[in-house]
């Protein structure tokens, strides 16, 4: 049995669970997530560091080293320059919710393109994930 | 430190994973140099997806070779032979930055540590002094539980 992802899935199914799913991140002023604020507080050091109205240089000192778990406070970091750090985290956890849906379709696609419609479940499996 | 990176790592791991899947048979170097960039993003996300995609990726190499070998002939042998080499190559740059890191680093991973003598301070109404009134309040919850 072979589906049509783009006739029996359409990409508006898509594109509206991923609306769906930014709902209830942009809707409430705080995400209740265990350690959210401990990552924006690293990647407000992180942001602030070389300012001196934050006084960060004279307390922490910066390790610049390739170690993994840097991706967040980069993204973070880069974000909070522009922006407030929660509205940040909010832009973050959206990308997250826009990328993770349309990367796993992609990685059916490869492995197999009539298996695409699988790709619904990452609205599941990203919650799980995240939760 | 380590829920964001890795939730972020996941959808990375699987683009990385649909990229060389599609690429398997013919992996050239121009290739190698996207799916090393891929690799360092998982890198950077999170030690456990990128080890995860490491793997995956060498078994996918190894047994797509083994299948396909019997099945070709003459210049095909070279081909599948240097499409292997340069997929398992790949995978060194981005191992090697985890190997010398590990090696070389005795402090945990972090990016920065608390100078000693120093301990942060922060008005009563700055963001930091928010941030760390919820983290305080989420460890004494958690340690209550």
């Amino acid at each position: 049995m072979h589906f049509n992802f783009h006739r029996q899935h359409p990409d508006w199914l898509v594109i509206s669970l991923i609306l769906l799913y930014l709902i209830p991140i942009w809707i409430f002023q705080y995400l209740p997530t265990q350690d959210g604020p401990s990552h924006l507080n690293n990647a407000q050091i992180l942001s602030q560091y070389t300012n001196p109205a934050y006084n960060f240089q004279n307390i922490y000192d910066l390790r610049l080293e390739p170690f993994p778990n840097w991706l967040s406070y980069a993204c973070l970091a880069v974000l909070m320059r522009i922006f407030p750090p929660l509205f940040a985290e909010k832009i973050f956890l959206s990308l997250y919710v826009i990328v993770f849906p349309l990367a796993f379709i992609y990685f059916l696609g490869a492995i197999n393109p009539a298996k695409k419609p699988l790709g619904l479940f990452s609205f599941v499996l990203s919650i799980i994930i995240s939760s | 430190m380590g829920f964001y990176n890795f939730v972020f790592s996941i959808p990375f791991a699987f683009l990385t994973l649909g990229y060389f899947w599609n690429r398997r048979g013919h992996f050239m170097f121009s290739q190698a140099v996207i799916l090393n960039l891929l690799l360092l993003v998982v890198y950077l996300g999170h030690m456990i997806t990128y080890l995860v995609v490491l793997g995956s990726i060498a078994f996918i190499a190894v047994i797509y070779f083994i299948s396909q070998w019997r099945s070709l002939h003459g210049n095909s042998h070279q081909q599948h032979v240097t499409s292997l080499s340069i997929s398992l190559l790949s995978l060194m740059p981005t191992l090697s930055i985890l190997v010398s890191y590990y090696l070389n680093s005795n402090s945990p991973i972090a990016f920065f540590t608390l100078i000693p003598g120093t301990s942060p301070t922060y008005s009563n109404n700055s963001l930091q002094c928010v941030f760390w009134s919820v983290i305080k309040a989420t460890a004494r919850e958690s340690s209550a539980l």
